[in-house]
């Protein structure tokens, strides 16, 4: 017969562990905040209180979740994730010195190499189709002020 | 005959032709993300809000709720014909609506689902329009102690209706709350989290978190499940039914839309409770229960009904009280307050014509909805074999161009990436975006409220308790809670969302 307790690590002791994380960054962030008393509340209150129903409720669900079998955790999809979260960072970083035209069409090619299939042909195709479509349609249809070009 | 009045009042707004053709378009969009797996309304939703900035506000308003409910619609379409559903309040509908298709009775099917919709739109639109002025009236009385018991009873009834882990979709609640809070404290003018960011001082824009969370987390996600399932298009056949078929859908109808349009208030509510439930209920009371999941048209007709009128009713707290009740009518609260519309029970009073043209473009959207899908079906679904691997560079590229628009703020892109990257790992642990989605929405509203309340009764907490409607509202909460814990509940709940 088995003896002790098994600890299980799952989705749930992660995720408790993330929303103490929370809390712990909340309290740690509000610390020059008043905090006040309940009859005249400073604006550090409501983030006190918050901060550690996160931490309690956190560690709850971290301990729960250790204790039961629980859901497993999943592999994360690296490709996907970076480059459609790259998609938008390299639009924010163009946007306003390089123009539109660049932004958009750089934005398209990134974001598109986290899809399934990656065809050079068809992608180059997709960006210079989407960038003259962003251009028309924001920029003279509806007539957003953007720069275009970087010149 | 003040609905009437009211009533004139809104077709006269919803008729002009700028309306309808935004009526019209917010129709088409729905139904399109209706019918393509993979793309959600609340996803459309955030992904189209900084459009609707460059529109009149009761325009911006008619198309996106057109959206929501065009997209219940759609959903139907793939649903039964390939046995996909096109949105998670369809998944119900696969399972006697693509058996009816094997059979050859697809035509029937669609019919029936459209039709269905378009009876539940219409008793929706009547039961919005009569049930919204003596509520608001109500509302109009509240003073900030019922408004912040009001918004604990809206976050715990959408906690205790959704699916999954109650512990954790509580948390997410608090989570949203602290992060409603970033900006400017409107009481003591203190920055709170702002870490000396300009972006950051009047509060995180709703549209970076609604479009990282809601948007970007589904593209990444459907790009990493890579759907490669051969699409096989069953025939449709005639679309009229038979009339064994109309004898058994008619009552279905009735009791879909009757169950869709109670649910749709409810907090937690909307088209996908309302589907579930439905079909769950459709079962226990026929009387072969082993019809259903073989071609029973009543599993057809009722869920599709009812997500109709849930989807439509679920505007009732929005638009009277200003409370969102599902992560479709928090986006809804963020494009008014791009409108710089304060959502609530004066909007009725100082824009009626804003209240009541939503109201009737509702049914005028229904009407075109059942004259878009039934004959266009064929268009509609050749759309499923546009590959996704060029559509999502399209939508990335959309909501850059959207954020950015907005501010001109390079940084709010970034936020929204960095918000998707948040919603990936909730995704990755099993927690819900939508409870966060809702605190961050009331966050500042409930503390607003809750130290108005205390302020103005001298710091006696008592004054929730002491009014009778405060009181009614914090004992319907707890009940709610209560609820949970009894164990025929739990299960009943589990089932529901277990359907399918």
């Amino acid at each position: 017969m088995q003896r002790g307790i098994r600890l299980h690590i799952n989705k749930d002791v992660v995720a408790g562990l993330m929303f103490m994380a929370w809390g712990v960054a909340g309290l740690w962030l509000a610390r020059p905040y008043p905090v006040g008393t309940a009859m005249r509340m400073g604006p550090g209150y409501f983030p006190n209180v918050l901060g550690w129903l996160l931490l309690v409720f956190g560690l709850g669900i971290a301990v729960r979740g250790a204790l039961t079998e629980g859901e497993k955790l999943t592999a994360w999809y690296w490709r996907p994730l970076t480059m459609v979260l790259l998609s938008f960072i390299v639009f924010a970083a163009l946007i306003d010195r390089a123009g539109l035209a660049s932004a958009a069409a750089a934005s398209a090619i990134v974001g598109a190499y986290g899809g399934p299939e990656f065809r050079w042909r068809e992608v180059l195709l997709l960006a210079v189709g989407l960038t003259a479509g962003a251009i028309a349609l924001f920029s003279y249809a509806l007539g957003l002020p953007m720069q275009i070009w970087p010149w | 005959m003040d609905l009437l009045h009211n009533l004139i009042l809104g077709f006269q707004v919803a008729l002009t032709p700028f309306n309808i053709a935004f009526c019209l378009i917010g129709a088409l969009i729905g139904t399109l993300v209706g019918v393509l797996p993979g793309i959600g309304p609340v996803a459309t939703l955030a992904i189209l809000l900084p459009t609707t900035f460059y529109l009149p506000p009761v325009a911006a308003l008619i198309m996106l709720s057109g959206i929501y409910y065009g997209a219940q619609y759609g959903g139907s379409t793939t649903a039964i014909l390939v046995n996909l559903p096109g949105e998670s309040s369809s998944l119900v509908t696969c399972l006697d609506g693509y058996a009816m298709a094997q059979r050859g009775r697809a035509g029937a099917a669609l019919a029936v689902a459209a039709l269905g919709s378009f009876f539940a739109g219409t008793v929706a639109t009547l039961f919005i329009a009569i049930a919204s002025p003596p509520l608001s009236q109500v509302a109009l009385q509240f003073g900030p102690a019922e408004y912040f018991s009001l918004m604990v009873l809206g976050l715990i009834g959408a906690v205790v209706l959704a699916s999954g882990s109650l512990t954790k979709a509580v948390t997410m609640v608090f989570l949203g709350l602290l992060l409603g809070l970033v900006g400017t404290d409107t009481n003591s003018g203190t920055q709170r989290f702002t870490f000396g960011m300009p972006v950051l001082s009047d509060g995180i824009g709703f549209v970076p978190i609604a479009m990282g969370l809601l948007g970007i987390t589904e593209i990444i996600t459907n790009l990493e499940q890579q759907r490669h399932t051969p699409v096989v298009m069953m025939k449709i056949g005639r679309l009229m039914p038979t009339r064994e078929e109309f004898r058994r859908a008619w009552p279905a109808v009735l009791r879909g839309t009757g169950i869709g349009s109670l649910l749709g208030v409810l907090p937690g509510g909307g088209a996908l409770l309302a589907s579930f439930a439905a079909y769950a209920f459709e079962k226990k009371v026929a009387r072969e229960p082993a019809r259903f999941g073989r071609g029973a048209i009543e599993g057809v007709a009722a869920p599709e009904s009812a997500n109709n009128a849930g989807a439509q009713t679920s505007f009732i707290p929005l638009l009277t009280l200003g409370i969102p009740s599902n992560p479709t009518m928090a986006v809804m609260v963020g494009a008014m307050t791009i409108q710089g519309i304060a959502p609530g029970p004066r909007v009725m009073v100082t824009q009626p014509e804003l209240f009541w043209g939503i109201i009737a473009s509702m049914w005028v959207g229904n009407l075109a909805l059942v004259i878009i899908n039934l004959p266009l079906i064929g268009i509609w679904v050749r759309l499923l074999t546009v590959p996704y691997r060029l559509l999502f560079p399209a939508i990335l590229l959309l909501c850059c161009i959207g954020v950015y628009s907005l501010n001109s703020s390079p940084t709010e892109v970034g936020l929204t990436a960095l918000f998707g990257f948040f919603g990936y790992v909730f995704y990755k642990l099993g927690c819900e975006p939508a409870p966060f989605a809702l605190g961050f929405i009331l966050g500042p509203l409930m503390e607003e409220n809750l130290r108005r309340a205390l302020l103005l009764a001298r710091g006696d907490p008592m004054t929730f308790v002491s009014s009778p409607i405060s009181l009614a509202l914090l004992i319907a909460a707890a009940a709610l809670l209560a609820l949970v814990v009894v164990p025929a509940f739990k299960r009943t709940r589990a089932e529901v969302f277990r359907e399918g």
